[in-house]
């Protein structure tokens, strides 16, 4: 497995990149032939549900620009179910009460989840 | 087209999401360092595409904020291809800057591609926003 992803990491890339171009791909037919709704809308019609998505955006952003590592594997299994719980909160908080997703909410909503991922979602990386 | 309903769409996204959360959570799993998609996303932002940054957050502010204020006459649906001038315009935009990226393809600071995510999310605030997508006046 390990020698197989070192010798494979530009097909990770090619997967990777493949999922966005059909995510988008999709997005810009149904937007141009008008015929169903919109990634745009249908996060508008969701909104309240869809918080947890905002929360965990933040902790995305995060961990493509300011990811900590740890070499403790105990503790980052710890810190990181803690951020799945505060995300899983979020999840039952939109599920349960029907809100407008305000700009300032949204706000701290993605700027708590990018501190929260910030401190609790580090990457485990075995000791060299 | 009726096969091509809301739930379908709903379903693609999910069904995509899932593939790459399992995707992820195989090589996070495994013991190789640097194989995730967040690293290897940054590595790529930090050298040839640094636009990626700006689309992202283009992205993040068109759906999670959003002005009132249409300054492309977005909002107007019946006029035309108005809706689509804000995407037109992050389209050139990335367009250009991934040119830039192409050809002085040094290793851009983490401050600079953070600036440039926030950018785009003022672009989707500002110009790119859901909140002007309801009228239908014509100019």
């Amino acid at each position: 497995m390990k020698s197989w992803i070192s010798k494979h990491k530009n097909k990770i890339k090619l997967l990777i990149a493949t999922l966005g171009l059909i995510l988008v791909g999709v997005d810009v037919f149904v937007a141009v032939t008008k015929n169903s709704i919109t990634y745009s809308q249908l996060f508008r019609n969701n909104e309240s549900k869809l918080i947890w998505l905002v929360f965990a955006a933040g902790g995305m952003m995060v961990k493509i620009y300011y990811q900590k590592s740890t070499q403790n594997r105990a503790q980052a299994t710890r810190y990181f179910l803690m951020y799945i719980a505060l995300v899983l909160i979020l999840f039952f908080v939109g599920r349960s009460f029907t809100f407008e997703l305000s700009n300032p909410l949204a706000l701290l909503t993605f700027f708590s989840g990018a501190v929260a991922a910030y401190f609790l979602w580090q990457q485990y990386d075995a000791a060299v | 087209m009726d096969w091509l309903d809301a739930k379908l769409v709903e379903n693609v996204v999910i069904v995509i999401a899932l593939v790459y959360v399992l995707f992820e959570v195989i090589l996070n799993l495994n013991k190789i360092p640097g194989d995730t998609s967040n690293v290897l996303l940054y590595e790529l932002m930090s050298k040839r595409f640094f636009s990626l940054s700006f689309g992202f957050g283009a992205v993040l502010g068109h759906l999670f904020l959003g002005a009132d204020t249409d300054y492309f006459y977005a909002g107007y649906e019946n006029h035309s291809f108005y809706w689509a001038l804000p995407v037109i315009t992050l389209v050139v935009v990335l367009l250009v800057l991934t040119l830039v990226g192409m050809f002085r393809p040094y290793k851009k600071k983490r401050g600079f591609l953070v600036g440039l995510l926030l950018a785009g999310m003022l672009y989707g605030h500002f110009f790119w926003s859901m909140n002007f997508q309801s009228k239908n006046i014509a100019i």
